[in-house]
């Protein structure tokens, strides 16, 4: 087949078509960032959950394992190897937001996330899960040169390829897929919780609360309001995003969401910065190129104070 | 009339090259993978559980795993059952007299509070489900070395490791008066000694 009309058949028109690199790069940047934010959110409790002195011994977690192995752990088994390997992972992390090396650094923060999920399986966070798949995606993306270290330092006023969007198109069904997974396993979940509404108020009593206390049992009937507010969210967020018309209402819908998640529920705050990151794959090159506009101006007036 | 401006956000095939070789070819392979893992994430939607035909190939498991692209969404699972949920070590000396140690390894440290959501979810799916009786064993296989080790445990004293589920209740209940949880407390006992080891070295 010709490559014109290989791009010219439907898989070709979703996943070849072209976008502005700056989009990747601001996945990029986010994915980092929240990346950095769960490592260290982890710190302290690194040897307990992933070092061999810890809770869980590396063999057993290697029996449990998929692969049946916990990867870059089974090097550095020991306490100060999983810091020493958390200290590495926070520099790929760092080289992956500055976009030094970025292929390498993209490596090896799914490799480190890969890792994570194998050595301690239990522990595991909803937000693991999303970056041990965003970072995947990352890492098979065109990654461009654009808002890199090196060009800020280098000053180079390079115009932004267009490259092929298949990275973006598969990030924005993999946030679809996280959106819709949970609300089908809610509506099929045993527990007449979400049907009944009974969820919020569940929550609100729960070790995650901010406010746990007999009010909740109180305020229950207009709790239950919140329930189904949140279940309708949580499915109509991922149409509002991928409409192009629309995916700005969908962002500030999946941030109220989080945010009053968070608001109430403080322990679980990194999944709003983690999604967070995951709608930078919804921008289009109009809005990176507004977006590099405004840091422009940020970054003129800061060095004119100076 | 000025032409038409392009918009930035559309395809622009007269700015590159016409492809050849390797172009051509690398094109082929990101058509293959992206619609090979599109196809995958699409079918996520579906929990595994809930799926009327399983997909049990070894293949497609190999591809999740080398990926990360397992798609298992089950946030808030647990929520609605636990109040709190905590764990303690408690030692019976031969008399019934009995002392506490926090439970976390290393250094049997007491629970932080709040209890960070890892702590919380690791040892609430180790000890209350049925999540991995083989992590379960193992880590209480650790504690028990730890302790000796450590001369924690006197000859003839013994340890067991206490959970204490405080489980919600429901909601017209805590209403009635105001008591939020029942406390169950579930007892987890050392697991046997390995084969060949003498008891009285224990």
């Amino acid at each position: 087949m010709k490559h014109d009309a290989l791009k010219a058949t439907l898989p070709g028109k979703i996943f070849l078509s072209t976008e502005d690199e700056r989009v990747y790069a601001a996945v990029r940047i986010g994915l980092a960032l929240a990346a950095l934010w769960s490592l260290v959110m982890l710190w302290p409790l690194r040897v307990t959950l992933l070092a061999e002195e810890g809770s869980v011994p590396q063999a057993a977690a290697a029996e449990q394992s998929e692969m049946c192995t916990v990867l870059l752990f089974h090097f550095f088994p020991s306490g100060d190897g999983v810091t020493l390997l958390m200290l590495l992972a926070g520099a790929a992390m760092l080289l992956l937001m500055a976009g030094v090396l970025p292929r390498m650094a993209a490596f090896f923060v799914f490799l480190w996330q890969l890792s994570l999920m194998e050595r301690a399986p239990l522990a595991a966070a909803g937000w693991d899960m999303v970056l041990r798949s965003f970072s995947f995606l990352v890492l098979v993306s065109p990654l461009g040169k654009c808002w890199s270290l090196l060009a800020i330092i280098g000053r180079r006023s390079s115009v932004p390829a267009r490259v092929a969007r298949y990275g973006l198109v598969l990030m924005r069904l993999q946030v679809l897929v996280v959106y819709w997974q949970t609300v089908v396993l809610k509506l099929a979940n045993p527990n007449p919780y979400w049907w009944n509404g009974e969820f919020l108020p569940y929550f609100l009593l729960s070790e995650y609360s901010r406010w746990p206390g007999a009010w909740v049992a109180e305020y229950a009937d207009a709790l239950a309001l919140g329930t189904w507010a949140a279940l309708l969210a949580e499915a109509v967020v991922p149409v509002l995003l991928l409409i192009r018309r629309t995916r700005f209402y969908g962002m500030a819908l999946g941030m109220i969401l989080h945010g009053l998640i968070t608001l109430a529920a403080p322990q679980i705050g990194p999944f709003m910065v983690v999604m967070a990151a995951t709608y930078a794959a919804f921008l289009t090159g109009e809005d990176v190129r507004r977006i590099g506009q405004c840091l422009t101006a940020l970054a003129a007036r800061f060095s004119a104070r100076r | 009339m000025p032409a038409a401006v392009p918009q930035s956000n559309r395809d622009e095939p007269e700015s590159h090259p016409p492809a050849r070789g390797a172009g051509v070819l690398r094109d082929w392979i990101i058509l293959v993978f992206a619609s090979i893992h599109a196809l995958k994430l699409l079918a996520g939607v579906i929990p595994e559980a809930s799926r009327p035909v399983p997909v049990p190939h070894e293949l497609a498991q190999a591809y999740e795993a080398l990926t990360g692209s397992k798609q298992r969404w089950t946030m808030f699972e647990t929520i609605p059952s636990y109040h709190k949920w905590r764990s303690r070590l408690v030692i019976t000396t031969p008399d019934g007299r009995t002392r506490e140690l926090g439970p976390l390894l290393p250094g049997f440290q007491e629970w932080m509070e709040p209890a960070p959501v890892r702590l919380y979810v690791q040892n609430e799916r180790l000890f209350s489900g049925d999540h991995s009786p083989v992590m379960r064993e193992a880590c209480l296989r650790r504690l028990d070395d730890e302790l000796r080790g450590r001369g924690l445990i006197a000859p003839g004293e013994r340890w067991h490791l206490e959970t204490l589920e405080d489980f919600t209740r429901h909601l017209v209940h805590i209403g009635r008066d105001g008591r939020l949880y029942e406390r169950r407390v579930n007892r987890h006992e050392p697991p046997p000694a390995p084969a060949g080891e003498r008891m009285e070295a224990r």
